[in-house]
């Protein structure tokens, strides 16, 4: 366990910078694992506690390891997608870069040279297969050379991991240096490069989340629609270290599932209110159940701001508790100012009662997204 | 507010009564996120009512029993012409489904009328709800509101 002051120090100013990052994001993220409860949507994620080894969680207290289970830890971000979202999507996880004594080993010695880890996020194609890989490769250095000198991560991006198809320094991939021990966010942001392609912009942010450097790679094969789907895993496809640490791991944006999540019987979801929208308000209505398993309901939205628009369901395929039950998940399809054809997911979460502190969101498959406290009105889940 | 508190007793007969209405055999349920316009002259208390913002989920059983959250602003102007927002957050108890569509349920709601005094608590409500239009009762005072735009589902 470490103690010094330098890691309190930063062990306080990560928790806060944490929790303000997670108040901003998390209602709007499709898919959301801190592992303050469990680990579920990853496998091979072991939970640990903020402080073991040294590390403090990066949001709430409590974070997770890849114990060197090399190639075997990932997340299907909730599902794997066959629609790739018009709005494009983003998957991020927080990673600790241990790179000052003492080490996450416990001991004063830094990791061999050249030793590695690879964090993928990969694209389905619209039939739900595989079809490409982005990749940070990134490996702790303690050599010197036109990256730097002593300990110190290199990073460069691919679409290809593994010792034998990628390496950190390659300089044709423009490798980045870190140089300082801490949380860092590795983010994809898959979108459309405007002519219809994909293009992916892989960026290491710091833990205020403050971009440091971004890879763009893009492939002219990658139609969007045609060869190019929605979201597949996230994935360590290789991992040399004895524990890497890693903690919010998240997906923004709209999730068409490849094997619609199957709704969980007795779960039924009353819910009516309002949310704060750009320059309005959102208000909402809706009722869900799975009797037997079967998902049916109702739901209503209509966004009296900005982006003005009535969504009026027409199919509920989906309706999950989730967070112990507090929350629930309504996947389906609606009408959009009386237009069919549009997917949605609402997730709304009963914090109290009558609505102290109850949230709802919605993220469509056009993009449209809103969420937040509800301003009035109420959630119950049972 | 003392015209309020005073009949309440009669608009919890009513709401009573409502739930007694004979129900269809399934569970129903009603949902909206709507906005209405009430009919001219609509008051509530000293507050002339123009418009009202509606968000609501209910559950209606066949023997009549109703679970949901009905939540209404209710958006006028005070006697001195200052725009006011009542807010009502109802707990919905019980509710039917009529041969023609039409849906009915009630319960008891806080009722905040917005200006500055503490909201009143167990207020009886009973909302009538058609696809277009929609009728409030809230401690004897009935409103009727048109529904120009935004959803409502009875299923």
């Amino acid at each position: 366990m470490r103690t010094t002051k330098k890691k309190t120090k930063m062990k306080m100013w990560l928790v806060i910078a944490g929790i303000f990052v997670a108040a901003v994001t998390v209602t709007f993220a499709a898919y959301f694992q801190s592992f303050e409860t469990d680990t579920n949507g990853w496998a091979g994620a072991m939970r640990v506690s903020s402080g073991t080894r040294g590390v403090p969680s990066k949001s709430g207290v409590f974070h997770a390891e890849d114990q060197n289970l090399n190639g075997v830890t990932f997340t299907d971000w909730g599902g794997y997608s066959e629609t790739f979202p018009p709005g494009g999507y983003t998957t991020s996880v927080d990673i600790y870069l241990d790179i000052s004594p003492p080490y996450m080993t416990g001991s004063l010695l830094p990791y061999a040279n050249d030793t590695r880890f690879d964090w993928s996020s990969a694209i389905s194609t619209p039939s739900c297969a595989h079809r490409r890989d982005f990749v940070f490769n990134a490996g702790f250095y303690t050599d010197t050379d036109t990256t730097g000198t002593g300990p110190r991560f290199v990073i460069s991006a691919s679409t290809n991991g593994g010792r034998g198809s990628s390496f950190p320094k390659n300089p044709g991939s423009t490798p980045y240096t870190i140089n300082v021990e801490g949380w860092y966010t590795f983010e994809h942001r898959f979108r459309d490069n405007g002519a219809g392609v994909l293009a992916v912009d892989l960026t290491i942010k710091n833990a205020a989340g403050v971009p440091l450097f971004t890879w763009t790679l893009s492939d002219p094969s990658d139609v969007i629609g045609v060869t190019v789907g929605g979201n597949r895993y996230g994935w360590f496809v290789q991992n040399e270290f004895p524990y890497l640490g890693f903690d919010t791991s998240m997906l923004i944006g709209f999730q068409d599932f490849c094997v619609v999540p199957p709704s969980t019987a007795g779960t039924k979801v009353t819910a009516g209110g309002w949310i704060t929208v750009v320059n309005g308000k959102g208000t909402f209505g809706l009722t869900a159940k799975a009797n037997a398993g079967t998902p049916s309901g109702n739901v209503t939205y209509q966004d009296h701001g900005l982006l003005a628009r009535t969504v009026k369901s027409t199919e509920v395929t989906s309706v999950t508790p989730r967070e112990a039950g507090r929350c629930a998940r309504i996947l389906g399809n609606a009408k959009v100012n009386g237009t069919p054809g549009f997917g949605f997911q609402v997730d709304v979460c009963d914090n109290g009662e009558p609505g102290k502190d109850d949230t709802f969101s919605i993220v469509m498959s056009d993009g449209y997204m809103a969420s937040g406290t509800l301003g009035g009105g109420n959630v119950q889940i049972k | 507010m003392k015209r309020l508190t005073s009949v309440r007793a009669i608009v919890l007969g009513l709401a009573v009564l409502t739930t007694s209405v004979g129900a269809n055999s399934d569970e129903r349920s009603v949902t909206a996120a709507t906005t209405g316009l009430f009919a001219a002259g609509a008051e509530l208390g000293p507050v002339a009512l123009e418009g009202v913002q509606i968000g609501t989920g209910v559950f209606i059983e066949a023997d009549g029993s109703a679970s949901g959250t009905f939540h209404a602003v209710l958006q006028g102007s005070s006697l001195g012409g200052s725009p006011q927002e009542i807010t009502v957050e109802g707990n919905v108890t019980g509710g039917s489904v009529e041969a023609d569509g039409r849906a009915t349920f009630s319960g008891s709601a806080s009722l905040n009328m917005g200006d500055g005094t503490p909201p009143l608590a167990n207020v009886a409500f009973r909302v009538t709800a058609g696809s277009g239009d929609l009728m409030l009762v809230l401690d004897s005072v009935q409103l009727t509101a048109s529904l120009p735009s935004g959803a409502v589902t009875i299923d």
